[in-house]
Formats: C-alpha cells, sequence, structure tokens
C-alpha cells in the first residue's frame, strides 16, 4: 500500500471514529452525569470559599485540585465540551449535510418491477388523473414518467433537512460562544450615587483604571478584544415597592462619558431593561440600602434592611451587646442609635417602638449625616444612608450569532419530526388497474391510515 | 370573592378528574368500552374548568398567571388535559384515559395541598415581571404535559411487553404505542427546545448571560440531552423499542427533578421562585 494511500485510510478511519453517533452517545451520557455532579455539589462561584471549607475541612484542597468544587470551569469539562464540539463538526460535514442534499431528490420510477411489490394495492385505471389531482390537492409533488403510465409522489421532503438545520443552530450556537469568548468581556460595579467607573482593561488603560474599587473586567485567558474608554457615572437609583413593601422594581440613572469627560448619553437601567452603548450591555444587578459610618476612623459600610418602611441594622460587637441602627419612615435623615444588652430575638425589628420600653434597650442618641457621638473609648460617625447599586456590564460581540443559531436550532427540531411519504403508482396493462406502494420514513402507522383513507376515498369515487 | 370562586372551581376539577379515573380505570379493568365522546366530555370539562381557574386568577392580579409552584401545575394539569383531547380524538389513543384521569388529579391534589405561601396572589419580583415569562414558561410546562404522556405510554409499552400474548396482536399493539410514544416526543422535544432556547434569551436580559449553569438549567440540559439520545437512538435503528421506552422512562424522571426535585431537594439557584 502506498504511502499516500495509508495516511488516506488513516485520515479516514480518524473522521469515521470522530463522526460516530456512538461518541456522541457517551459524550451526551458523560456530559449529563458531569452536569449532575455540578448541581448536586454545591460550586464554588456560586457559595463562595468559606461555604466549602466549612463543609469540606481538610477535603477541600483535594476536591478543588480535581475541579470537583468548580466543574463548569475544570479542564476536564472543558476538553469534553471541546470533544463534543469536534464531534459534532466531524458528523455534520460528513454525514448530516451531504445527507441533506439527497432531500429533495426525486426516488427512481418503479416500472416493472411494482407489481412484484408484496404491500401493492390496486385501483382502477379510469381514477389515473382523479389520483394526481387529489395528490396534488394534499399538498404531494408529482413527477410522471415520458410514457405517462408512471408515477412517483413525495410529501414533506423538507423534514429530511430537519438534521442538518439542526446541525447548522448548534455550529452557529458555538461558534457565537466562541467569537463572545475570544472577543468579550463582562464585569460588576456596586456603587452609590456620584461614583464612577471606567471600562477599561487595566493595563491599556491610559487613565487611572477604576474609580470604584469593586469593579474588575474579566475576560478569557486568550483574549483580542478591547474595552471601549468609557467613563460611567451613577447618577442616581432607587427603588420601586408594592403596597405591601415587595420590591417592584429598581432602577439606576447612569451618564455615559468619553475619556475627555464630556457627556455622551443619559440612561436608564432596570432590570429586565437591560441598556447597550458602545457595543456594551449594562444591566440592573443588585440593589441594596447601606449607611456609611466611621468607627474610631475606620469606615465601613453596614446593610440596611427595610422593615415595614423603617431601615433597620443590628451589630453584635460582642455576645452581650449589640448595636441597634434605626432610621424610621416619619425622618429619614435621622440615625437613631440603641444599644442592646442580652440576647435579642428577630422581632426586635418589627416591634421596636414596644421593646423601646424594654429594659434590655438602651436610647443613645440621634445624628445627622456629618455628626459624630461619643461612646465611651468609641468615637462614632455618621455619614449617611445610601442606596448602593449593582450595574453588570458585558459585551458579548457573539451573541446575534448565538441568537440566530438558537432560533435555526428550534426550526431545525420542529423540521426533524415529520416524515418524508413517497407513492409509486403504475399503469398495469394487463389488469387494467393501477398499481400503487407507499412509504413513509417515520409515522408509518399514522401515514398507513392515511393512505388507505385516500385509496378508499379513490374507490368510492 | 375571586379566590372563593378560584377554590370552588378548583375543587370541582379534582372531583371530576378524579370522578374520571375511578371510572375509566373500572372501563379498562372490566374491559367495558366506553364512548368515545365520555373520554372527550370529562377532560374537555377538565380543561374548561382549569382555564377558568387561570383566567379568574389571572383577572385578580392583572398578569398571565405563572409565577410559582401553584400556577405552574395548573398549567400542566391544563396542558395535559388538552393533549389528551387532542390525541384520543386526533390519534384514537383511547387508553390514555385513565393514565392522564390520574396524572391531572395528582398535579391538583399538589397544587391544593402546598402551603398558602406558594398559592398566594402576590405580586411579582421584579426578575420575573418581563413578556419572556408569557413565551418561556408556558412552553417549557406544555412539553412537560407531552413527555409525560410519552413516559406513560412507555410505561404500557413496557408492561405490555413482557405480557404473554398471541404475537400478532402484540405486535400491533406494541407498534401502536411506539407510534404514540413518538409522536408525544415530536411535540414535547420542539417545545421543550422552544423552553430552553427562550430560557436561555430571557436569562441574558435579566441576568446578563445566557447561560448561568444554575441546577435548573443543567437539570433542563440534562433532560434535553436524555431526549436527545432517544431521537438519535429511534432515528439511527440503534437500539430496541424497549430500550426506548426506557429511555423515556429515565427522560421522565429527569423532567420531575427539574421541575419539582430541584426546589424540593434545595438545590439552589436562581430559579427558587417554587420553593414549597
Amino acid at each position: 500500500m502506498s504511502f499516500e494511500k495509508k495516511v488516506y485510510k488513516k485520515k479516514h478511519l480518524i473522521l469515521e471514529k470522530l463522526s460516530s453517533p456512538f461518541l456522541a452517545g457517551i459524550l451526551f451520557i458523560l456530559l449529563a452525569f458531569i452536569i449532575l455532579i455540578g448541581t448536586c455539589i454545591p460550586q464554588e462561584p456560586l457559595v463562595g470559599k468559606v461555604a466549602l471549607v466549612e463543609k469540606f475541612g481538610n477535603s477541600y484542597e483535594f476536591l478543588k485540585f480535581w475541579g470537583i468544587l468548580d466543574v463548569f470551569h475544570s479542564w476536564w469539562y472543558i476538553a469534553l465540551l471541546f470533544l463534543l464540539a469536534i464531534n459534532l463538526t466531524v458528523v455534520s460535514f460528513v454525514k448530516v449535510f451531504p445527507r441533506a442534499k439527497r432531500a429533495f431528490s426525486w426516488p427512481k420510477f418503479i416500472e416493472n418491477e411494482l407489481s412484484e411489490k408484496k404491500s401493492i394495492k390496486s385501483i382502477s385505471s379510469n381514477l389515473w388523473n382523479k389520483f394526481q389531482t387529489i395528490l396534488k390537492r394534499n399538498g404531494w409533488k408529482i413527477k410522471v414518467n415520458n410514457s405517462g403510465n408512471s408515477l412517483v409522489a413525495i410529501k414533506g421532503a423538507y423534514h429530511r433537512l430537519g438534521a442538518s438545520v439542526t446541525h447548522v443552530g448548534i455550529l452557529l450556537t458555538m461558534s457565537g460562544a466562541l467569537y463572545s469568548l475570544l472577543f468579550g468581556f463582562n464585569g460588576v460595579v456596586q456603587g452609590v450615587q456620584g461614583d464612577r467607573f471606567i471600562l477599561s482593561d487595566r493595563e491599556n488603560s491610559k487613565r487611572s483604571y477604576i474609580l470604584v474599587e469593586t469593579s474588575k473586567v474579566f475576560h478569557s485567558p486568550l483574549w483580542f478584544g478591547k474595552s471601549p474608554e468609557l467613563e460611567v457615572e451613577i447618577v442616581d437609583s432607587s427603588k420601586e415597592s408594592y403596597k405591601d413593601g415587595r420590591p417592584k422594581q429598581w432602577t439606576t440613572k447612569l451618564q455615559f462619558l468619553n475619556n475627555k469627560g464630556n457627556l455622551l448619553a443619559d440612561k436608564t437601567v432596570s432590570v429586565n431593561n437591560p441598556i447597550h452603548f458602545q457595543g456594551v450591555d449594562f444591566y440592573q444587578a443588585d440593589w441594596k440600602k447601606i449607611m456609611k459610618v466611621i468607627f474610631n476612623k475606620k469606615e465601613f459600610e453596614i446593610i440596611l434592611n427595610e422593615i415595614k418602611g423603617n431601615q433597620v441594622a443590628y451589630v453584635a460587637p460582642s455576645p452581650n451587646l449589640g448595636l441597634l441602627f434605626l432610621i424610621t419612615k416619619e425622618a429619614p435623615q435621622k440615625l437613631n442609635l440603641i444599644s442592646v444588652r442580652g440576647e435579642i430575638s428577630a422581632d426586635i425589628f418589627t416591634g421596636y417602638k414596644n421593646l423601646m420600653e424594654s429594659d434590655k434597650l438602651k436610647f443613645l442618641g440621634s445624628l445627622q449625616p456629618g455628626e459624630d457621638l461619643e461612646l465611651g473609648p468609641m468615637n462614632f460617625k455618621y455619614k449617611g444612608s445610601f442606596a448602593k447599586t449593582g450595574v453588570q456590564y458585558k459585551s458579548s460581540p457573539g451573541d446575534w450569532i448565538m441568537i440566530v443559531g438558537m432560533c435555526i436550532l428550534i426550526s431545525g427540531v420542529m423540521m426533524a419530526f415529520g416524515a418524508k411519504r413517497t407513492i409509486w403508482a403504475n399503469i398495469n396493462l394487463q389488469t387494467n388497474q393501477i398499481d400503487l406502494i407507499a412509504t413513509s420514513d417515520r409515522s408509518k402507522e399514522m401515514f398507513g391510515k392515511e393512505y388507505n383513507r385516500l385509496l378508499d376515498y379513490l374507490s368510492e369515487s | 370573592m375571586n379566590t372563593n370562586l378560584e377554590s370552588y372551581f378548583l375543587v370541582v376539577t379534582l372531583a371530576i378528574s378524579a370522578l374520571g379515573f375511578i371510572l375509566f380505570i373500572a372501563s379498562s379493568f372490566f374491559k367495558l368500552k366506553l364512548h368515545n365522546l365520555i373520554q372527550q366530555t370529562f377532560f374537555s370539562t377538565c380543561f374548561f374548568s382549569l382555564f377558568a381557574i387561570l383566567l379568574i386568577r389571572g383577572i385578580n392580579l392583572q398578569r398571565f398567571p405563572c409565577s410559582n409552584l401553584y400556577e405552574s401545575l395548573l398549567i400542566v394539569a391544563l396542558a395535559a388535559s388538552a393533549i389528551t383531547v387532542f390525541f384520543s380524538s386526533k390519534y384514537k389513543m383511547h387508553f390514555l384515559a385513565w393514565p392522564s384521569s390520574l396524572f391531572i388529579t395528582s398535579l391538583l391534589a399538589y397544587s391544593i395541598s402546598l402551603p398558602e405561601s406558594q398559592r398566594d396572589a402576590i405580586p411579582l419580583i421584579p426578575a420575573l415581571n418581563s413578556y419572556w415569562r408569557v413565551i418561556h414558561v408556558p412552553a417549557l410546562l406544555t412539553s412537560y404535559g407531552f413527555l409525560t404522556i410519552a413516559g406513560i405510554i412507555s410505561g404500557f409499552y413496557l408492561f405490555e411487553s413482557y405480557q404473554t400474548e398471541s404475537l400478532d396482536s402484540k405486535k400491533k399493539k406494541l407498534d401502536f404505542y411506539e407510534e404514540c410514544i413518538y409522536r408525544c416526543v415530536s411535540f414535547g422535544f420542539p417545545l421543550l427546545t422552544f423552553g430552553i432556547v427562550t430560557g436561555a434569551l430571557w436569562a441574558n436580559n435579566t441576568w446578563g448571560n445566557l447561560w448561568q449553569w444554575d441546577p435548573k438549567e443543567n437539570l433542563a440540559l440534562v433532560t434535553w440531552f436524555i431526549y436527545l439520545a432517544y431521537l438519535h437512538l429511534k432515528l439511527s435503528n440503534k437500539a430496541s423499542t424497549k430500550t426506548l421506552a426506557w429511555v423515556n422512562l429515565i427522560g421522565i424522571i429527569a423532567i420531575y427533578i427539574t421541575y419539582i426535585g430541584i426546589n424540593q431537594f434545595d438545590l439552589g439557584g436562581l430559579h427558587t421562585y417554587g420553593r414549597v
């Protein structure tokens, strides 16, 4: 065997293996199993490191090393996805797409051999023209031979394209995801009114990277994208509530400025209403009310909980001593400080007015923003309460490819479920009858009934 | 008043489906042939009664009612009644009557047993306040209806295939079941795909990502893989119909872990609206 032939044979064998439905089946099962592991075992990106160290103790490092605690970013999971992508691509080009060509090809006439078929049925030859008319009326495509005594009719041939269309959809979706991975980026910032942040990667930016400390742009290690030098300011943020106090909507007003600080646009983002600006999507992320305080010259942010329209926070420096911070809806500018001795139950937040009479609580004083208070050896300064909003941003240039891919995928799946049906008919000159046979690639039982109904109708007429 | 009317309709629907189940199982046991019209009337009544419940609730809430487990169970029951009417009239699948009525009765009994927190008509949280809810949720719930019925027929198939009967009649019956399963999957799988894809688009709009590897998303993908395996095996003729019936039964387990199990087992994630 020549070298070229050997190479050709080997190449063929590799393609055959990579396009095998068996490999696809194994990969489906493996991926399903891994996804189940990733669902049942708590994952670090979702619950955080602390919770996992607490749960797994000494085994944490071992599980982390093997990617069990972050399955969906582990090298072996990505390798399996990559193998599935290769399998899908190869099977599409080697097996699925070539079959699409055959979807609309006409089957051969079965002229003389038809009478030898087992499942042959017959009707009177007088019905030849009527038979064709009825077939056409029912959406069949007909081809008659040159002699005019043999026909072949097909219906639903486009269903054969289903697999190809589905595979095109999946390949497009994967391409979009890859494109976004290589060129996209994302991140989240949390800030209060007046905070600004710059969307720019740290190395390339000529300006200070970010004005809000919590922001960080994430992108894949292999990245060819570029983030726009766009400055964003949180102008205002608010929460809309239903009558019963449940949140109805969170809204953030943003201002976009160019790298010279000139205003480009004013936009408002809210949950389910993202905005798109200069290739970047901005989303409303988590929202909370906080207060900024200074304890002995150190600044802290404390989250305020809304209870019956009042803003409440509780800090317990020791098991027997706590500090209750209260901003009432009647006086939203004033912060009330209450010390709590001993253990308290959760209803302290709801029934605070009655509890004020309790000997466990002691009113320490009220503060306006900017005022301070001496608490024994401690100095406490209240800076004010603020709405802290989360703004998520992302550039995902492959999204539109993925969306088109998904639409094609749905269409393909829908198309794939029909059946291609074929009828062959000949005029038998010996019996003066029309001999018929029919087949359907799927749903044979249903097609059998439809076919019999058609023949009954013709026979009756 | 509306809430009372809704509860009244719910109890009546439960009674009708339970009565239907007793009637259909008795007729099946004693091999009595019930007139098709009786079946159709039962399931149509269930359908219109469930439709009325959802309509009353929708008017009460001023929105499409599909935001918690209770409402979703009603939609699955509604879909199951419509599917049974459709299949038994178009494809003569009369044998579906008793398992379908049992399925609907179970769904309604479960919905009634839910705690108040899951049944209360409460306003929508911001993430659910989207037009995608009306597209994504009903598509998935209807697919669950179709695929559950495919699973039920798979159970029939496996039961029959282990019975000793004359070969001809058995084969005919099994072929019919096989075709019925494929019919149900051929409606259910595209809807499942549509539901997963529209869910991804909604997630992109709300959470800024098409896919978050959230437990519910993961299990929906696992379910999709299972039905994908069924179709590949079916279309490539590489597996016996018995194997295909087992794959369908595994599919049905995956569906109910995705739908109810995630919140029952408290696996967390972003889809916690149905937590009991």
